[in-house]
């Protein structure tokens, strides 16, 4: 005769209902799972014993007898140890991993104002380093794993629900269930060629609770740049500027230097514009997400739609995004499993000018002060002192929208025809479809105008095949354990962009911002371009675990892709590691178990590639232009097409390849109320891809790439866990990692260093060289200021039209005849004379999280922070020229004078300042910080109603306060891979304040 | 799974394996040939380099081209060395395919034969721009392929000697002006342009100022003057008598006197100098209302205007000053501003378009005026010079006042014949070297090749600015401003003969591509 049970099961540690359990009776496949109030009932014979289990906790036994109420607490098992987590291609326990790899819960986003999933890497991983580049709405983020592998692109491979991307942008945070970073190359090998800059591995949420559950997410917040740029008002700007004029005339005996000529509509001495001020405003963000999910392991389905929308700082700059996800997975016999994931995203942006130097907020800090936003006409004003444009008129004027479309779509079938073996067979597509359109009126602000308006459109279509084809087999014997998984996969990658322009649309309105809308046919400009690439591999993996002590880890795969020459197409990644459970061997049982409670080392090694290069260079292809100039000529006054082959081939090219060596050590103290865990790495990149400048006698357009360089990336990561109690209502953790890499180029394969940087006006301010750091700063050292006319005469500037006021620059010892030994100062500064004159990779970088509970409330606060690296203030440039008629700095007020005798700032002469101006550690600061970036302080209801289980308001405090001496306006800088740490006039953080509510019906 | 899945190619852009191969691709091979010349610093260097380094002109942005206190790092430099190399790799590039070559798909042979002229003539070219502003370089001829990126600077010599085979090589191979001119394709390489660079390479090669350079040799003064014998014998070139301003006009483009140009129209695709086909030296030529547009940043000298003689209807054809400017660049109904930031009085008015022809093009870098290279007018003068240099003064003199007849445009009372002979004639070609090409970049390499710079600059200095005030009736009296001569005391010879080489070049070969000395 049945009994119907019924219970609850929670937690020991929280007293929290857990949904999804597993509950089984013993010996039987009847089971059910708890529901989302983690209440579960079943029918059972008398007497079954129902087993318990959930991932994390420790599986409990219970015999039932003849109770009707059976409820359950379940302990943790190895606090966080024993999750399964996914490792590509398959899953593992936690605990059983040999590699290095760090897991981090989507819980940790869930209710900040952040758009791009990648951000919640931020602080959170050690080793992981996240860099937003911009404030701007919907701006990227730099990832690095374990330090600047190469020169090249460094950006980490994200694999979400199998699906290979190298952007995760689009997709809606909420949806994630889990993030793990596969770290080193005895992890990242089983994904060949693409796994040297480490791998996101992302897992979209499932249905697990038995009765249909709804989650709502809802946020809204408002934001303002944290941080305004410090500049001169007109009466002060207008003094620098004359004062700058009198003393170069003074200096020189010229009369070209005079006083600015005041002119309208830029007269009025008495009045200020704050250009930065007009161009930023209080932006808004809001946040609305919906997830409907039902299931358990055999069967689940979830649904979920999300909207965002953040109105950024900058005026009329927004990105919006729709997202919708259908998770499902089928058992469609014992033998048969099926299952489908599909995403869909929608993103629309109104876009502002972010790049570099002709950025909106860029040039907002570079315009003059006097002159106004709009003329005493009420149109817009044009400065006469420049050719800077008006900001505030070009983000009212200029329509630059873009959308796009993004479907991900996973789809499998797995077969299971003898016990544990498993065939799976999985088809993906990656899609999207984007558009943008940028429309240029005609526009006469008097200094400024432009006489025919300009409409663009682009389309682009990218089109993602992949099919992947798996065998694993899980056999276990004595105490032996081993998998093994092997697989093919294919793949083909189709992309496609077309546009058009057209000159003289009738008028400015929306309805005929379309190509036909004009007439004027002969202005008619159209592109299409494409590229298709191809690539498949073999991949293999065998786990092999003894008595639950000792471990192993090889895998192999082998890529073969189109993007290389015939003779350069294939390439082998093999990877092996190691771990070792001491805790569970007996000779460790002198110490309690409940003192330490895990002790495990783990090693490894691998190798992989990285592919992420331009394809196809070892062709040479026909160029009709190159980024100056076309190649067709005018005869008879009609233009006729030109072309010639002027990019260098490349037929030797190749993937370049990283070997990484890992050790780690895993511990757990007072049964898991202390964790640690700590890596050291020693990663090195050979056949680094460098695009060697080739000298520019051979004529070619940019430089080709050479399999040449070698760079070494070295450090340690350490991550430390506490959480405890006081009292019985009081619970907290506190989570603490910390990175230090050093990075070097041990050889640039013969290949003369690489300048890159380039800060305009400046000239290029990276490095790279044998030796020294991935894009360090290089340059002249400031030695203080000449104080008198005569000590420039004995000067190695001697020969300089300078004087007193200019900087003094430092005549280095330098080895000229490269034979090693080091020659005396030579009394002339040249370009001999430049040095290292900074670093961009931090020290340390890390992140601090706190966790608080009492009864009902929460409180989170989260930490992030470098030290160390230095920050090439390149901006600087233009607020300190001041014959440029640009904005000026209120710092140059501390400037030299015969009587305050300065050493740190030149003085004002408009014929001596470039010479002050060129690349040197007057640029250079200390670019550390620490920064709040989030906290959050939450109150949850429960039971409120019998219609709604939970309800959880909170508050949210974003970019709170930030702890440096940096002089810009945001020392979180970004970058590309050689040019990390340029301040371009970096956009500040937006300081965000939100609330929101999650309901759970 | 198989290889031949990975045989996928590079779509949507032709390859070089398959270029080069039909009359239509050799067509694009050699325009792409002269593309170079578009480039907008490439332009702007030759006002830069050739005007403002001199007493002819001033620049308003950057004082160190007048003072001789440049360095290696100036872009204009690598924008010059970069893309004269660009057009000798695509020269070279069609050379390598096209000349000798048996092409199935080229139907018309003698396509085959001028395109290959055209490549050899804009390869002289770029290499004479570099040999003159670097002195020797290295000497490429091929397509380089990566293994031999380790060359030299070959001597100045050498670069000579290859550019005078090119240039023989294509006047071979070029047809004359008027076969263009009867199929709509004037613009490209001819006869007499090969023949004018010739001109201009052999005196470059047996003028004083270079008599301790390698290249150095007198004897280069008769071929000189045999190559201008045989342009005047081709019989298609005559001094334009018409309005002496109007010769840079956009109507007298390509006309009798025009030898070589680089084309500019106005595009209806570009709205600028930056991609492509605006002559950026208009716009930098303008003087400066206070906007944006035009930008004023070169003017022309004091000491430039006193240099005519008075009357010479030249002076006020060549040299604009800032109250007529602002007089004359109006619309109806408007009324004249002010030249801002005016440094000398003067502006460059063979650069020039009117406010009407500014306003249809909505942008001064979109100029479509074409930039003068080599008039007749300049090779007569190079051939007096010639015929100075090997005993034959008469024709030096008939030569010159061939010029002098063309300026003083029927006005009996001015520019009176030349009738001097010695050093006093060899002065008055120079002076009218000065005076008839002015504005047009020839003066700085004028001043090095006669040994006159240190001379001119920096021992006798020049007077830079004049005072301008209306007369009331429509004219303008035009004095001396007071302000002292300047001198450009940073110039040092023999390191001023040559423009550093670009620091960029010298940095990326690790040295092996050596700076020029003093820099």
């Amino acid at each position: 005769q049945d009994l119907l049970v019924k219970g609850v099961v929670t937690g020991a540690e929280d007293g929290l209902t857990i949904p999804g359990v597993s509950v089984v009776v013993k010996g039987t496949t009847n089971g059910t799972t708890t529901d989302f109030d983690g209440k579960y009932q079943i029918s059972v014979k008398k007497d079954a014993v129902l087993v318990f289990s959930y991932i994390g906790m420790k599986t409990f036994e219970m015999a039932v007898g003849s109770q009707t109420v059976v409820n359950v607490t379940l302990k943790n098992d190895n606090f966080a140890m024993d999750e399964v987590v996914v490792v590509g291609y398959g899953v593992q326990k936690k605990s059983d991993i040999t590699g290095s790899v760090a897991s981090v819960s989507s819980d940790v986003l869930k209710d900040q104002p952040v758009s791009n999933a990648a951000t919640l890497l931020q602080g959170r991983a050690a080793g992981v380093m996240v860099t937003q580049t911009s404030g701007a709405p919907g701006a990227g983020l730099s990832v690095r794993v374990r330090g600047t592998g190469t020169v090249n692109n460094s950006s980490p491979l994200y694999v979400v629900d199998g699906i290979l991307l190298d952007d995760i942008s689009h997709l809606n945070p909420s949806d994630f269930k889990s993030v793990e970073v596969l770290k080193d190359a005895s992890a990242t090998a089983i994904y060949g060629s693409r796994g040297a800059n480490g791998v996101i591995l992302i897992t979209s949420k499932t249905g697990n609770t038995k009765d249909v559950a709804v989650q709502v997410e809802l946020m809204t917040g408002v934001q303002k740049a944290w941080n305004e740029p410090d500049l001169m008002n007109t009466q002060d700007w207008l003094n620098t500027y004359n004062t700058s004029q009198a003393n170069a005339a003074a200096f020189t005996g010229s009369t070209a230097y005079k006083p600015l000529v005041l002119q309208a509509p830029s007269d009025n001495t008495n009045k200020t514009t704050d250009w930065f001020d007009e161009v930023t405003r209080v932006g808004k963000i809001y946040k609305t997400n919906v997830i409907v999910s039902k299931g358990d392991s055999n069967n689940n389905t979830l649904f979920s739609a999300g909207y965002f929308k953040n109105e950024g700082i900058v005026l009329n700059s927004a990105y919006e995004r729709f997202n919708a996800r259908l998770n499902n997975n089928y058992t469609i016999s014992p033998k048969w499993k099926a299952g489908i994931n599909l995403s869909l995203s929608h993103t629309s942006t109104d876009r502002v000018t972010t790049s570099a130097i002709s950025g909106i907020l860029t040039l907002a800090q570079r315009v003059d002060p006097i002159t106004p936003v709009r003329q005493e006409s009420g149109e817009y004003a044009s400065t006469p002192y420049s050719d800077l444009a008006n900001p505030v008129a070009q983000l009212n004027r200029d329509v630059r929208e873009g959308s796009a479309l993004l479907v991900l779509a996973n789809s499998y079938l797995q077969f299971e025809p003898i016990k544990n073996l498993f065939i799976k067979t999985a088809v993906s597509l990656n899609l999207s479809r984007s558009k943008s359109k940028t429309y240029l009126p005609s526009y006469d602000y008097g200094n400024e105008l432009r006489v025919t308006n300009n409409l663009s459109k682009q389309t682009s279509e990218f089109n993602g095949y992949l099919s992947e084809n798996t065998i694993t087999y899980n056999m276990d014997f004595n105490e032996h354990s081993i998998s093994v998984l092997a697989g093919f996969t294919a793949e083909k990658n189709i992309s496609e962009y077309i546009g058009a322009s057209r000159n003289n649309i009738p008028n400015d309105n929306d309805e005929l911002q379309y190509i036909s809308a004009s007439t004027d046919l002969e202005s008619t400009n159209a592109w299409n371009s494409g590229q298709e690439t191809r690539m498949y591999s073999y991949l293999g993996r065998v786990n092999y675990n003894y008595a639950d002590k000792y471990f192993l880890t090889a895998s192999f795969r082998r890529d073969g892709s189109s993007v290389f020459g015939p003779d350069k197409r294939f390439g082998n990644f093999p990877s092996m590691s190691l771990g070792w459970k001491l805790r569970n061997e007996s000779f460790m049982d002198f110490i309690p178990e409940d003192i330490v409670n895990r002790i495990k080392v783990r090693a490894g090694w691998g190798r992989v590639g990285n592919a992420k290069i331009a394809p196809y260079s070892f062709a040479s292809t026909v160029q009709s232009k190159d980024s100056r100039v076309e190649y067709s000529y005018v005869f008879s006054d009609k233009e006729q097409a030109g072309a010639a082959p002027v990019k260098m081939a490349n037929t030797k090219v190749q993937w370049e390849t990283v070997e990484s060596t890992n050790v780690g050590l895993d511990l757990a103290l007072l049964s898991d109320k202390i964790t640690l865990s700590a890596d050291y790495f020693k990663k090195k990149t050979k056949d680094m891809l460098v695009r060697v400048p080739i000298p520019q006698y051979a004529g070619y357009d940019g430089s080709p790439f050479v399999n040449a360089g070698t760079v070494e990336n070295k450090g340690f990561e350490i991550d430390l866990g506490y959480r405890g109690k006081i009292g019985n209502d009081l619970k907290f953790s506190v989570n603490v990692n910390a990175s230090h890499i050093d990075n070097e180029v041990t050889s640039l394969g013969g290949g003369v260093p690489i300048w890159s940087g380039s800060v305009s006006l400046v000239g290029s301010v990276t490095r790279t060289a044998e030796g020294y750091p991935i894009g360090a700063f290089y340059g002249y050292q400031v030695d203080g200021v000449f104080q008198t006319d005569a000590e420039v005469a004995t000067s190695a500037q001697s020969g300089e039209p300078i004087g007193a006021g200019d900087f003094r620059f430092k005549d280095q010892w330098t080895d000229k005849n490269d034979d090693g030994v080091m020659e005396a100062p030579d009394g002339v500064i040249n370009g001999d004379d430049r040095v290292q004159i900074g670093d961009p990779n931090p020290d340390l970088f890390y992140g601090l999280n706190i966790d608080l509970n009492y009864k009902n409330f929460d409180l989170s606060m989260f930490f992030q922070g470098v030290s160390g690296n230095e920050i090439f203030n390149g901006f600087k440039y233009y607020n300190y020229a001041d014959i440029k008629r640009f904005a000026l700095s209120n710092d140059y007020k501390n400037h030299w004078t015969p009587q305050n005798g300065s050493n740190s700032m030149f003085g004002l002469n408009a014929s001596t300042v470039e010479r002050n101006l060129r690349a040197s550690d007057f640029y250079v600061e200390d670019g550390s910080y620490f920064r709040m970036k989030n906290i959050q302080v939450g109150y949850t209801f429960k039971d409120l109603t019998p219609w709604m289980s939970n309800l959880r308001v909170y508050f949210s405090g974003q970019n709170v306060f930030t702890i440096t001496g940096y002089s810009g306006l945001d020392p979180e800088i970004g970058g590309g891979t050689l040019t990390q740490g340029i301040d371009y006039g970096t956009y500040p953080q937006a300081r965000i304040f939100s609330i929101g509510a999650n309901l759970t019906f | 799974c198989d290889e031949e899945y990975l045989d996928t190619v590079k779509i949507g852009e032709q390859t070089s394996g398959s270029f080069y191969s039909n009359d239509a691709e050799l067509i694009k091979a050699a325009n792409a040939c002269y593309a170079p010349m578009w480039e907008y610093h490439y332009n702007w260097g030759r006002t830069s380099f050739g005007n403002s380094t001199t007493d002819d002109a001033v620049d308003r942005e950057d004082l160190k081209m007048r003072e001789y206190t440049f360095d290696a790092t100036a872009f204009l430099f690598t924008y010059n060395y970069r893309y004269n190399y660009r057009g000798i790799l695509i020269a070279n590039q069609l050379l390598a395919n096209v000349e000798g070559q048996d092409i199935p798909g080229v139907v018309d042979k003698s396509l085959q034969a001028r395109v290959v002229g055209e490549a050899k003539y804009m390869r002289a070219y770029y290499y004479y721009d570099l040999v003159k502003n670097f002195g020797g370089v290295p000497l490429i001829t091929e397509p380089l392929l990566g293994d031999d990126l380790n060359q030299t600077r070959a001597s100045a010599k050498e670069v000579y000697a290859q550019i005078e085979s090119d240039l023989k090589a294509a006047v071979e191979a070029l047809p004359l002006k008027t076969v263009y001119e009867a199929n709509d394709e004037v613009g490209r390489a001819t006869k007499g342009a090969a023949l004018g660079m010739l001109v201009n390479v052999c005196v470059s090669q047996a003028s004083p100022g270079y008599s301790s350079e390698d290249f150095y040799n007198e004897d280069k003064w008769g071929e000189a003057k045999t190559y201008a014998q045989q342009l005047f014998a081709l019989g298609i070139y005559d001094l334009y008598q018409g309005d002496y301003h109007d010769l840079f006009s956009e109507a007298e483009e390509n006309n009798e006197e025009s030898i070589f140009e680089v084309q500019f129209y106005d595009s209806p695709l570009d709205d600028g100098a930056f991609t492509n086909n605006g002559n950026f030296t208009t716009f930098l030529n303008m003087p400066w209302l206070g906007a944006a547009d035009p930008y004023g940043r070169y003017q022309a000298t004091y000491d430039l205007y006193l240099a005519f003689e008075n009357g010479d209807p030249r002076r006020d054809a060549s040299l604009i000053n800032s109250l007529q400017y602002a007089d004359q660049w109006i619309l109806p109904g408007e009324t004249p501003g002010t030249v801002a930031e005016d440094l000398t009085g003067f502006s460059n008015y063979k650069h020039y378009l009117s406010k009407e022809r500014y306003k249809s093009l909505g942008n001064f870098r979109n100029s479509p005026v074409n930039e003068r290279i080599i008039r007749l007018s300049d090779i007569y003068l190079l051939y007096a010079e010639a015929c100075y240099h090997t005993g034959d003064e008469a024709n030096a003199r008939t030569y010159l006042n061939l010029v002098r007849a063309r300026a003083r445009q029927g006005n009996a009372g001015v520019l009176p014949d030349v009738t001097a002979s010695g050093t006093a004639l060899l002065d008055a070609i120079y002076h009218e070297r000065r005076v008839e090409l002015c504005g047009e970049g020839h003066r700085f390499h004028d001043l090095v090749r006669t040994g006159r710079l240190e001379q001119k600059l920096k021992i006798d200095g020049y007077k830079v600015k004049a005072s301008l005030v209306r007369d009331g009736s429509g004219g303008y009296i035009i004095t001396d401003s007071g302000e002292p001569k300047f001198f450009a005391t940073s110039l040092s010879m023999p390191k001023n003969i040559f423009f550093p080489i670009p620091q960029s070049e010298v940095d990326n070969t690790g040295g092996l591509v050596e700076q020029n000395p003093g820099y």
